[in-house]
């Protein structure tokens, strides 16, 4: 008791745990024993600091909170990130892990869903079955569905097709792969996106990701007919089936912009601050 | 009025500068009139810094600038200063205020004076002055090398910004040359205090060439902090890598311009265990004040992205432990309080 109270350990003890809460040393993510052995060293750090004086005790309580409070958010809390375009909703979330590793999805309270971006990056959520509309900026969170929702940033989807119909009831739609929507009187479904779209032994395919020569493979239903074709951003209507009077055409693409979020629910956090100030008022309170 | 501010900042950080070398050369001759016009300097240069309270961004150094100029002339603390108000003057006017920022400043500015008053003490010892050169030599060449990267190696400056990539070999140059002298210098210097045995200077020589390299370094340093703005300046001020490089030259100037005043003075004056004593106050300060960085960290990241847990707290939550392990340790003292500086420093710019 009295060689782990020595200053020389307590100081030691205190860098090591210094440098491993760190965020730009990231030793949680060394080995899965290191939170272990942190937790340990955390809990002889707070030995190591009783001794009779009150100011020291003071500094051993509120270390001691803080230790808790920080060990059970990394065991208990729930944090991670949820992505979403405008107008989709979700009740899940994806969680992340205290060493930052993905853990999957994990249910949110209620179901969430995006209904405006501004430009200044503020977005309205609906919650609570559409009921409550809460709104996140990038300077103030909100609580949504038992979860602190906040931190609002733009993230890239994927690719939204624009779509024309002319030649007869036209019309104009931005759509995703795998999207059905009502362009003029045809039900358009977005089958296949090509970013750098190619042909090799009669099987279209893509060259790359990159967005070189944009094409797609559409299914066009009007009542009881039904086709299949291929838009071209380069080639606009070069491919019309036979019995279909329309001309669609592959007018742009565009990325499909929506919001991630950042999601979390620290139920020690109060308990967290506690500690810190009992520290700061013990170290105050100590012998100048 | 608003785009004279950098330049009154730019003004207000030499001025700090000069102050930390006035104060380094007042401690080591024991002059107390001179050490109050090194105060004197150090209070009229910050008072201006604090037009910039406005800008978000720079509130947090210009709380640094004045904290370590109502400190005390303390040489470093002075130095530092100097480049903390070339940097407020300097970073984009966009930005979000934070108390929690704003203490980190205030306890960087403590944790140099402590990490001064340490270095100080050392010396007021009866210890010779060469190890405390031979470091900031050291950390003047790490500071170059950060600032120039690998281009150094081909004498060169590249600065990429959004407007473009920008080659500037004048810049190059000069920083290739205040890396030499610095490396000259630090090298010198560390051989002589290596070599000292019972006699404290081994030989008269290299400590003359250490000392000439190192004021040599220090111009080299400042031109290059000119070059480098001249580069990265825009029609709307350098952006915040530019300017953070400008800061960082005027850093690694004023820190071999406080250290060689005390090579050049027979031996330091000053109370060693005043000085000491003064410097643990200082250190228990840093903790306390980072601590309530900590907290303040921890209520602006719940309001604002929903999370006590943001970078900002775990980095202040670091330096605090540091902090407090400085403030525990009666050995290696000195390296732990700059190891707390640089821990804050960190928190500050990240």
């Amino acid at each position: 008791m009295t060689k782990l109270g020595a200053p020389a350990v307590v100081a030691a003890m205190a860098l090591l745990l210094g440098l491993a809460a760190s965020p730009d040393l990231p030793v949680l993510g060394w080995h899965p024993a290191v939170g272990g052995v942190l937790a340990g060293l955390a809990a002889l750090f707070v030995v190591s600091l009783v001794d009779r004086r009150t100011p020291r005790r003071l500094v051993a309580l509120g270390a001691a909170t803080l230790a808790l409070a920080l060990a059970h958010d990394a065991l208990r809390g729930e944090r991670g990130s949820l992505t979403l375009s405008e107008g989709q909703g979700t009740r899940t979330f994806e969680e992340d892990g205290a060493d930052g590793r993905p853990l999957g999805l994990h249910p949110l309270g209620d179901a969430v869903v995006l209904e405006e971006r501004r430009p200044d990056g503020t977005v309205t959520l609906l919650a609570e079955d559409a009921a409550r509309r809460v709104e996140v900026s990038p300077r103030r969170a909100a609580s949504v569905a038992g979860y602190r929702v906040g931190d609002p940033r733009r993230a890239t989807l994927g690719t939204r097709l624009r779509l024309r119909v002319t030649g007869g009831a036209s019309g104009e739609a931005s759509m995703r792969e795998g999207d059905k929507a009502r362009i003029g009187d045809l039900d358009v479904t977005v089958e296949q996106y090509f970013p750098d779209f190619a042909v090799e032994n009669n099987q279209p395919f893509s060259r790359s990701d990159e967005p070189r020569n944009p094409a797609a493979l559409l299914r066009v239903q009007r009542g009881a007919s039904s086709w299949r074709l291929f838009v071209i951003r380069a080639a606009p209507g070069i491919h019309r089936p036979e019995g279909l009077d329309r001309t669609l055409a592959l007018a742009d693409i565009v990325p499909d912009e929506g919001v991630t979020l950042s999601v979390a629910r620290e139920p020690a956090a109060l308990l967290a601050g506690l500690g810190v100030l009992v520290v700061a008022v013990g170290v105050a309170w100590s012998r100048w | 009025m608003v785009s004279a501010l950098p330049l009154l900042a730019v003004a207000c950080g030499l001025a700090l500068s000069a102050s930390s070398v006035v104060a380094a050369v007042a401690a080591a001759e024991g002059n107390r009139r001179r050490r109050q016009l090194a105060r004197t300097i150090a209070i009229v240069a910050a008072v201006p810094l604090l037009a910039l309270v406005t800008r978000p961004s720079a509130q947090p150094l210009v709380a640094l600038a004045v904290v370590a100029a109502l400190g005390g002339p303390q040489p470093l603390a002075l130095a530092l200063a100097g480049a903390a108000a070339v940097l407020a003057g300097l970073v984009p006017m966009a930005g979000v205020s934070s108390l929690a920022l704003v203490l980190t400043g205030a306890a960087a500015a403590l944790g140099a004076h402590a990490l001064g008053r340490s270095a100080w003490s050392h010396l007021a010892a009866g210890r010779d002055g060469t190890w405390t050169s031979s470091v900031a030599g050291a950390g003047t060449c790490g500071l170059v090398l950060a600032v120039s990267g690998n281009d150094i190696l081909r004498w060169d400056y590249v600065f990429a910004s959004t407007r473009g990539r920008v080659d500037a070999g004048d810049a190059g140059l000069v920083l290739a040359l205040a890396l030499l002298s610095a490396l000259g210098g630090a090298l010198l210097l560390g051989a002589d205090a290596l070599a000292a045995t019972d006699a404290t200077v081994a030989s008269p020589l290299a400590r003359r060439l250490g000392r000439c390299a190192l004021l040599l370094a220090a111009g080299f340093a400042l031109i290059a902090a000119g070059l480098v703005l001249r580069v990265t300046g825009g029609p709307d001020g350098p952006p915040l890598s530019g300017a953070r490089h400008a800061a960082a030259l005027v850093a690694a100037a004023g820190l071999i311009a406080c250290t060689v005043p005390a090579l050049l003075a027979e031996g330091a004056c000053g109370d060693a265990l005043e000085e000491e004593q003064q410097a643990t106050l200082l250190s228990r300060l840093v903790v306390v004040v980072t601590l309530l960085a900590v907290l303040a960290a921890g209520v602006e990241g719940w309001r604002r992205a929903g999370t006590y847990l943001t970078p900002l707290t775990q980095r202040l939550l670091s330096a605090a432990l540091v902090g407090f392990a400085a403030s525990e340790t009666t050995r290696l003292r000195t390296l732990a309080r700059a190891l707390t500086l640089g821990a804050l420093a960190v928190a500050l710019l990240a």
